[in-house]
């Protein structure tokens, strides 16, 4: 059995989709019957393909070892599923639930497990084989720890044990501070323990990848140095491979210290070693050691084509490293990648949506996911990784800082923060001294030197247009976006004349050998260097974009399309080509494609595959809104866009289009319009009324929409709103509450396939990817249905749709209204066919392909007939990563990732998505109810069904006055009292509906905050209060059913 | 900036710019897959009559610090690199590169597109080349590299090897190393264990090496085909059964040489610090450095009283011998790494261990 991660959370992506599917596949091939357990629906490791059997239920010691009692496998492979799955490991055997079922735990042993992850006996095996670490202590109490730093002298680093990306630690100096954070660690830590050591910010932190085998041969894959020295988590880091500024005899010092730590733990399969090296000596120390997968081995095995979670899985099962073939070369696994090329990791960090959290990077990891880039030089590498972030600059020049004053960049270069990259090539533009720069960054002079010769080529190439000048731009890895800035042109226009000079880039293999021997994967990056790889091949191929980096509003999900749609192109008998550039990602596995590159999803990169590969066309309905994005330059570049017209793509993008066609389709939605100033607002709602939702046009999952209740609070919003974005204008539209229903239908223009319709549990308003939502719609009258599907048709045939059609509504009064239309694979979309058990993207595919929803068996208005189980989503927060974020849901999506609850009926699909969720069911409370004014008479209907269950209430003092008028029994908290009671987790839920909303200074606010920093449930909306409340009857009554495993494969 | 260019005897001519000495050199063209480690790789006398590709392309990233030289200094022909640091900041690297490139005379190019020269050279197998500053005729550089004389036809070990004797003192054994173009490193792994080192060079007679009252000797690597080296393995071949005996890289081909066994020449080469090596007798296996053009013909081993103790998991060629009944074994990659890894440096030891019960008082008789 394997144990999957469960859902994307801030330092758990989509890496463990990756390497538990390679690993999985690697099973299978030595005929090893895999069943897996994972609670993440987006995932291709939970898809029937992957495993003989998969259960969708919640990751939890009950749930899991429930999985066990019925499968009663012979090995448990724990080591996959990051740290989630090493923790459910190590609880399992704790409770005596393996040695009861018979279960042998595979891989590397827990007695390892527990030496890595126990900090005292970590720190005294270290000293055993006489490696380094820092000075520090276990504190229990803030108060041990402030005892031990101020015995130290200087800054410390806390971090509490057990805990995903460092969540809770942070870097300390001084009394107050290091109490601060110590508290915050010993609360987030399963296990009420910190790690208090001493901070060597400033030196190099390098990491290597080990795989180690029980016969004890053992090699590093790669390592890596972190441009970001110490002080910052690896996670937030850009990370290079390999390192560039260390010598051989440092290398291979760090290289032997982490065999022999990895042989001293016995590891059995990877495991990831950090040490931090002193930029002016070769003293070092050991920082961590993760005995398992990670997201550091699937950069490394992105970054060298090693298929490391493929070896760790053979190793599990017995092989010796070198019995292992390496798929690349056809040789030994057993053996280092060499590398003739370099590779620039960038983290993308989610503060576009988390405006209000504080944006200093630490040793709390931050981002949401990444980038990879790989170049010939670091210059090349890194520039391709900037473009592929998306983080709104081009290339390392980025507007907002360019518009900052000096010591408003100085400030960001010298603090750690998502900008610096752009914040010191700002400098540098600006004349910065690049010694003084690296002295005050800490960021080593040779990168910085790097950065300066960059800025140095735009000097050059503002003064010189001519072939010599643009070719010295593009080798060291200049855009053409990039160049058209510095001449002052358009992108366009650098195209035509680079292409004039017969400037392109050629490809190069990935291929672990550095050219050593011949290759056999199809895994290329691009450069401006003369011999070009990538060999033509004639048979016919489309192109796959990927979504590039996780990031909120565009997950995994968007992944798992993107391979299914490979895998339908390859059954067409098409080639597949993917281009996408995020390293944690099955679709960039090297076996998945036909043809993979790794590359920026940019117009320039995408149209250079597209004139190499010369596709029938490019699919861009499945990598979310990175791909779509793409559509209408590819199109206008004269490159066919299969599916959906880009110019039907773009009307359901232009508001102004797409009010027009829905006008003259006669489907209602909520009325509104554009304004682009408060005073225009104003006018605007005096017509439509309050409440309004307000959201600036063009932007990404409701970034900064916030629903207005008030007038005086109207003009505040609409500011914000129009500073987002100046160019566009700001949307107002009446807010309708009501029930809000969403569908993936997929339309051919004539016929659409209907696979069912899902009901969010939360009023409209909150973003529908942080609704719970159930899946089919439980008591859907036929009418509201059959308008539902109407609408749908009627937009098919009026956009020719071919592909996608997500659409969701609202059900105001009696009257079903259109919110918003999508033509593509939605966020949804692997939830409705894993519920549904068919994937819906083969279909999707096949349509956008050419072929009719009747040809393929769906004519006219199909049905898919109703799943014979209820499937309920529930949106999985990292709010409690991000000190000073707003946690309530609203109309802007915060959530990172989500988990599944499967079940015959809707209580139990309730109470299983709760559960993997995270949640601690309130079965007998305290539940604290905080409810804003307006909402209070739901409230009390709410309270009065919650004293029923047996739960006792305690209420902060508006909603215990309402609970008074009630005669409800309740306890009454202040405010103060509130947030003490849930630090404390004296109580077992929350239920806050916010007020107001993102305002740090309200109680609420706080209150919310303390509870997702204590970890108690903590609900913002009435409707999951009451979805909270089926699922604590479910398990009041229960014994909770035994689990049964998914459909199994399809043909 | 001045213009250079590599043009190998096939007809194959890359233009760069040159970042070392200005002038020509000739020499056989060999590519290696070590991603750091470029000073040592320059140091390294095995690359005598070479010019060397770099297969990582970033070079000259942490300088060079004279210290980490392998040898007196860089033998190598020249250097081909895709990119050459300008600077360094590295706290022991004080160097530039390009600086010590010229220091040395060593003349190097920079900005080719060096991936399709290595896969140029695997596809095809090694070439003479020559590399060469300024404006030049490409198809003139070629006939040029038609006319260098092929490595197997050149004694390059003359070219390397000290002219006379030297030593490392220590209270340990004493070992003499037959200095065929000897990397330090090997001396200083000796030095490091106590062992008084005396380093001979590849001329001298094993009665002069038996003179210096040797507890072990080592045959060290070099450059060149060992083929010419017969002088030298007949003196290995009268050092067995007097003295325990160590071989490494050439000296591995030299003790097969010695016990009548053949070598032949491999495609391109082993050249790296990733190669994977099995140890045939435990199973267990080390990834190594590897600098050799020339492999010992297993075939040719029946008889000789050799056996195979490593084996390259790439190619399954010899990489280890040992002698069934007499101390005397041998490795064909480089225990003592710089560059590479550290993996095998416990064969020092076994080999120190030997010495032991061979001459168990050997040193206490010499000092006594």
């Amino acid at each position: 059995m394997v144990i999957g991660s469960g859902p994307i959370v801030i330092g758990q992506a989509a890496e463990f989709d990756y390497s538990g599917t390679q690993a999985c596949r690697a099973l299978a091939e030595e005929g090893v019957e895999v069943v897996l357990v994972n609670s993440n629906p987006a995932t291709i490791m939970t898809d029937p393909e992957t495993a003989d059997r998969v259960y969708l239920e919640p990751l939890t010691a009950a749930s899991v070892a429930r999985v066990l009692e019925v499968e009663r496998p012979q090995g448990l492979l724990a080591t996959l599923g990051g740290q989630v799955g090493l923790n459910l490991a190590a609880e399992l055997a704790r409770l005596g639930v393996l040695e009861r079922l018979g279960v042998e735990l595979l891989g590397t042993p827990l007695h390892a497990i527990h030496d890595a992850e126990d900090r005292e006996r970590f720190r005294d095996l270290m000293a055993r084989i006489g490696q380094p670490v820092p000075e520090s202590t276990v504190a229990s109490t803030p108060e041990e720890a402030v005892a031990f730093a101020e015995a130290l002298g200087g800054e410390v680093v806390i971090r509490p044990a057990f805990t995903l990306g460092g969540t809770g630690g942070g870097l300390a100096e001084g009394r107050e501070a290091v109490y601060e954070v110590a508290a915050r660690g010993i609360a987030t830590s399963p296990i009420g323990q910190v790690l208090v050591e001493r901070s060597v910010r400033g030196w190099k932190e390098i990491e290597y990848e080990v795989v180690r085998d029980a016969d004890d041969n053992a090699i590093t894959v790669c390592n890596m140095e972190n441009v970001d020295p110490m002080g910052v988590h690896t996670g937030d880091s850009i990370v290079v491979a390999p390192s560039l500024t260390l010598s051989d005899r440092e290398h291979q010092m760090l290289r032997s210290a982490a065999l022999s730590i990895v042989r001293a733990l016995d590891v059995r399969g990877a495991c990831n070693v950090q040490f931090a090296l002193d930029p002016a000596s070769e003293r070092y120390y050991v920082i961590e050691v993760n005995p398992r997968l990670s997201r550091s081995s699937a950069l490394a095995s992105k970054a060298t084509g090693y298929p490391i979670a493929r070896v760790a899985a053979k190793i599990a099962v017995g092989y010796r490293l070198w019995e292992i073939q390496n798929p690349i070369t056809r040789g030994t696994a057993c053996f280092e990648p060499a590398l003739d090329y370099v590779v620039v990791k960038i983290p993308r960090w989610p503060f576009d949506k988390f405006a209000d959290s504080d944006r200093r990077l630490g040793t709390q990891m931050k981002s949401t996911g990444e980038v990879m880039a790989i170049g010939r030089t670091f210059t090349e590498a890194l520039l391709k990784a900037a473009r592929s972030v998306e983080a709104g600059g081009v290339g390392l020049y980025h507007p907002q800082l360019a518009a900052l004053p000096d010591d408003a960049l100085w400030a960001r270069a010298q603090t750690p923060c998502d900008e610096r990259l752009w914040a010191l090539a700002e400098l540098l533009r600006r004349g910065a001294d690049p010694q003084e720069l690296s002295r005050r960054s800490l960021v080593d002079p040779f990168f910085v030197w790097e950065l300066a010769r960059v800025v140095e080529v735009e000097r050059h190439l503002a003064r010189d247009r001519s072939p010599e000048a643009l070719t010295e731009a593009k080798r060291v890895g200049m855009s053409d976006a990039e160049v058209a800035r510095v001449w002052g042109t358009t992108e366009e226009a650098v195209r035509a004349y680079r292409k004039s000079l017969g400037l392109r880039p050629s490809y190069k293999l990935v291929d672990t050998c550095a050219g050593e021997f011949p290759a056999a994967t199809p895994y290329y990056y691009s450069t401006y260097e003369e011999e070009d790889e990538a060999e033509d091949d004639p048979r016919p191929c489309a192109v796959v974009l990927g979504s590039g980096p996780i990031r909120i509003a565009q997950g995994i999900e968007f992944d798992y399309s993107t391979v299914h749609a490979v895998r339908s192109l390859r059954e067409a008998g098409l080639r597949a080509v993917v281009v996408n550039c995020n390293p944690e990602t099955v679709s960039t596995d090297f076996d998945i494609s036909d043809r993979l590159y790794f590359e920026p999803l940019s117009v320039e990169d995408v149209l250079h595959v597209v004139e190499k590969e010369r596709p029938v066309g490019v699919l861009v309905q499945f990598g979310g809104q990175t791909a779509l994005n793409l559509a209408g330059p590819l199109h206008r570049a004269g490159v066919p866009v299969l599916g959906t017209s880009a110019d039907s793509l773009d009307i359901s993008e232009d508001r102004e289009k797409f009010d027009a066609l829905l006008s003259r389709l006669g489907i209602p939605r909520p009325p509104g319009g554009a304004v682009r100033s408060p005073e225009e607002a104003r006018d605007l709602v005096a017509k439509v009324g309050l409440p309004v939702l307000v959201r600036p046009s063009y932007v990404l999952g409701g970034r900064a929409m916030r629903v207005v209740y008030s007038a005086e609070e109207l003009d505040r919003v609409v500011r914000a709103a129009l500073a987002v974005d100046p160019q566009h204008p700001v949307l107002v539209d009446r807010y309708l509450p009501g029930v809000e229903l969403e569908v993936d239908a997929i339309g051919d223009g004539t016929h659409l396939l209907v696979p069912g319709v899902m009901q969010h549990v939360e009023r409209a308003g909150v973003h529908s990817g942080d609704s719970m939502t159930v899946f089919p719609a439980p008591h859907l009258p036929p009418e509201v249905a059959s308008r539902v599907v109407e609408i749908l048709q009627s937009l098919n045939r009026a956009l020719g749709v071919r592909g996608f059609l997500n659409a969701q509504f609202v059900v105001h009064g009696y009257r079903v209204y259109l919110l918003e239309a999508n033509l593509r694979a939605s966020r949804t979309v692997p939830f409705v066919s894993k519920v549904l058990g068919i994937p819906l993207v083969q279909v999707a595919t096949r349509v956008m392909l050419g072929a009719s929803l009747e040809e393929l068996g769906f004519p006219g208005v199909y049905h898919l007939p109703a799943p014979r189980q209820v499937g309920v989503k529930a949106p999985v927060f990292s709010s409690e990563k991000l000190p000073g974020a707003e946690v309530a849901v609203g109309p802007e999506m915060r959530s990172t990732g989500e988990v599944i609850g499967l079940d015959r009926h809707l209580p139990g699909a309730l109470y299983k998505a709760f559960v993997a969720a995270g949640a601690r069911l309130p079965l007998q409370g305290p539940l604290l109810l905080s409810v804003a004014r307006r909402e209070r008479a739901e409230a009390v209907r709410l309270a009065r069904r919650a004293v029923a269950a047996g739960l006792v209430l305690w209420a902060t003092p508006g909603t215990a006055e309402a609970l008074q008028r009630a005669g409800l029994p309740h306890r009454r908290l202040d405010y103060g009292e509130a947030v003490a009671a849930v630090r404390g987790r004296e109580v077992a839920a929350v239920v806050c509906v916010p007020t107001v909303g993102y305002d740090p200074t309200r109680p609420g606010f706080r209150l919310r905050r303390a509870a997702f920093e204590a970890r108690v449930p903590c609900l913002t909306s009435l409707e999951t209060a009451w979805a909270l409340l089926d699922a604590v009857e479910f398990a009041q009554a229960a014994p909770i059913p035994q689990p049964t495993a998914g459909p199994a494969a399809l043909g | 900036m001045t213009e250079a260019y590599l043009a190998l005897e096939d007809g194959l001519v890359l233009r760069g710019r040159s970042v070392g000495a200005e002038g020509e050199a000739a020499g056989e063209v060999v590519f290696t897959t070590s991603m750091t480690g470029y000073p040592e790789v320059l140091t390294d006398p095995s690359y005598a009559g070479q010019i060397v590709v770099m297969a990582f392309p970033m070079m000259g990233t942490y300088g060079v610090e004279p210290g980490w030289a392998e040898s007196r200094r860089p033998f190598l022909r020249g250097f081909v690199v895709r990119h050459c640091s300008p600077y360094t900041w590295h706290w022991a690297g004080r160097i530039p590169l390009s600086d010590y490139l010229r220091r040395w005379g060593v003349v190097a190019l920079e900005g080719v597109d060096t991936r399709k020269l290595v896969r140029h050279l695997r596809a095809g197998g090694l070439k003479r080349g020559v590399l060469a500053t300024g404006a030049r005729d490409p198809r003139e550089l070629v006939e040029q590299a038609r006319s260098v004389p092929d490595l197997s036809c050149v004694d390059v070990v003359e070219e390397v090897s000290p002219p006379a004797p030297f030593t490392l003192p220590g209270e340990g054994p004493r070992v003499a190393v037959v200095d065929c173009g000897l990397k330090l490193g090997i001396a200083r792994e000796l030095h490091a264990r106590g062992c008084e080192v005396v380093v001979v060079p590849h001329r001298a007679t094993a009665r002069e090496i038996l003179s210096l009252n040797p507890d072990g000797v080592v045959v060290s690597n070099g450059p060149g085909d060992p083929a010419r080296l017969q002088a030298t393995a007949r003196e290995v071949r009268a050092l067995w059964g007097r003295v325990p005996v160590f071989g490494v890289c050439l000296g591995n081909q030299l003790v097969a040489l010695a016990a009548g066994a053949r070598t032949f020449k491999l495609p391109f080469g082993h050249r790296g610090s990733n190669h994977p090596v099995l140890d045939v007798d435990t199973g267990r296996v080390r990834i190594t450095t590897q600098n050799h053009g020339y492999a010992v013909d297993e075939a040719s081993l029946a008889g000789t009283g050799l056996r195979v103790t490593h084996r390259n998991l790439h190619d399954g060629t010899v990489e280890g011998l040992a002698h069934e009944a007499l101390p005397v074994f041998a490795v064909q990659f480089h225990p003592e790494a710089r560059p590479g890894p550290r993996d095998s440096r416990d064969l020092f030891d076994r080999f120190l261990e030997r010495l032991q019960p061979a001459r168990p008082t050997a040193r206490a008789a010499g000092t006594a």
